[in-house]
């Protein structure tokens, strides 16, 4: 086979190596992170050893509500290394629930729940941003995670 | 036409390329130490993308960085029109 042929498969299937690896690398993380709380120790899922906390965006604020129906505007509190399961939706318009420095982002949609798994091992406070555009006051929905333990 | 030195040539300019890619990208390194083992793997993931991104820019740009110039017009009449 000539050189040029040789170089030419060399850059096709070279990309495609290269894509298909970053697919399968994007393939395994998005399971990994949307069904942690159902592999991590198999038990989290079925006997519910997690905490159930809603989410619900709105202009412009973050309302979040414990299992005991207790709801607190901006400000989230969990403990350390404790298994949380968010539901999120949204009561108007689009929003998207971002931690930065988790890397963790999640649309709100009105009409739909989402299901984010949270478990954070370092104690501290987290801004949580919204990162869709949502409306004139969109820069002031800003809320924090505290991290207690 | 392509001789060994354009070969070197070629791959001295792409390797500086990536360098510099990765230079500015913090060579792959997450922006925020991860805080949990979901984090871990997002980040673990951004390193991966980040870098193989640099890996196929850099061949790319340092391609068309070094053909522009090899074949540039000049005296000899390459690369003038008809």
């Amino acid at each position: 086979m000539e050189r040029g042929k040789v170089l030419e498969y060399l850059t096709i299937f070279g990309a495609a190596a290269i894509l298909g690896f970053l697919a399968y690398i994007t393939a395994v993380g998005l399971y990994v992170v949307d069904n942690y709380g159902k592999t991590v120790g198999k038990a989290a899922f079925g006997t519910g050893e997690y905490e159930v906390i809603k989410v619900y965006a709105r202009q412009f604020s973050w309302v979040f509500e414990y299992p005991n129906g207790t709801k607190v505007f901006n400000e989230l509190v969990i403990e350390r290394g404790k298994l949380y399961k968010l539901e999120i939706t949204s009561l108007d318009v689009v929003h998207s629930f971002y931690i930065r420095e988790l890397g963790i982002k999640y649309d709100a949609v009105p009409g739909f729940w989402y299901t984010m798994w949270l478990q954070v091992d370092k104690p501290g406070v987290y801004n949580i941003f919204c990162a869709e555009y949502c409306g004139a006051k969109h820069y002031l929905m800003l809320a924090k995670l505290i991290v207690v333990g | 036409m392509f001789s060994k030195k354009d070969y070197l040539l070629l791959t001295a300019v792409c390797t500086l390329i990536l360098l510099a890619w990765l230079y500015v990208v913090d060579f792959g390194r997450p922006p925020f130490e991860p805080a949990s083992y979901i984090s871990q793997v997002i980040f673990d993931a951004y390193t991966v993308v980040v870098v193989a991104a640099g890996v196929v820019a850099s061949i790319f740009i340092g391609a068309m960085v070094y053909f522009t110039v090899k074949f540039r017009a000049g005296d000899h009449g390459e690369g003038e029109g008809p």
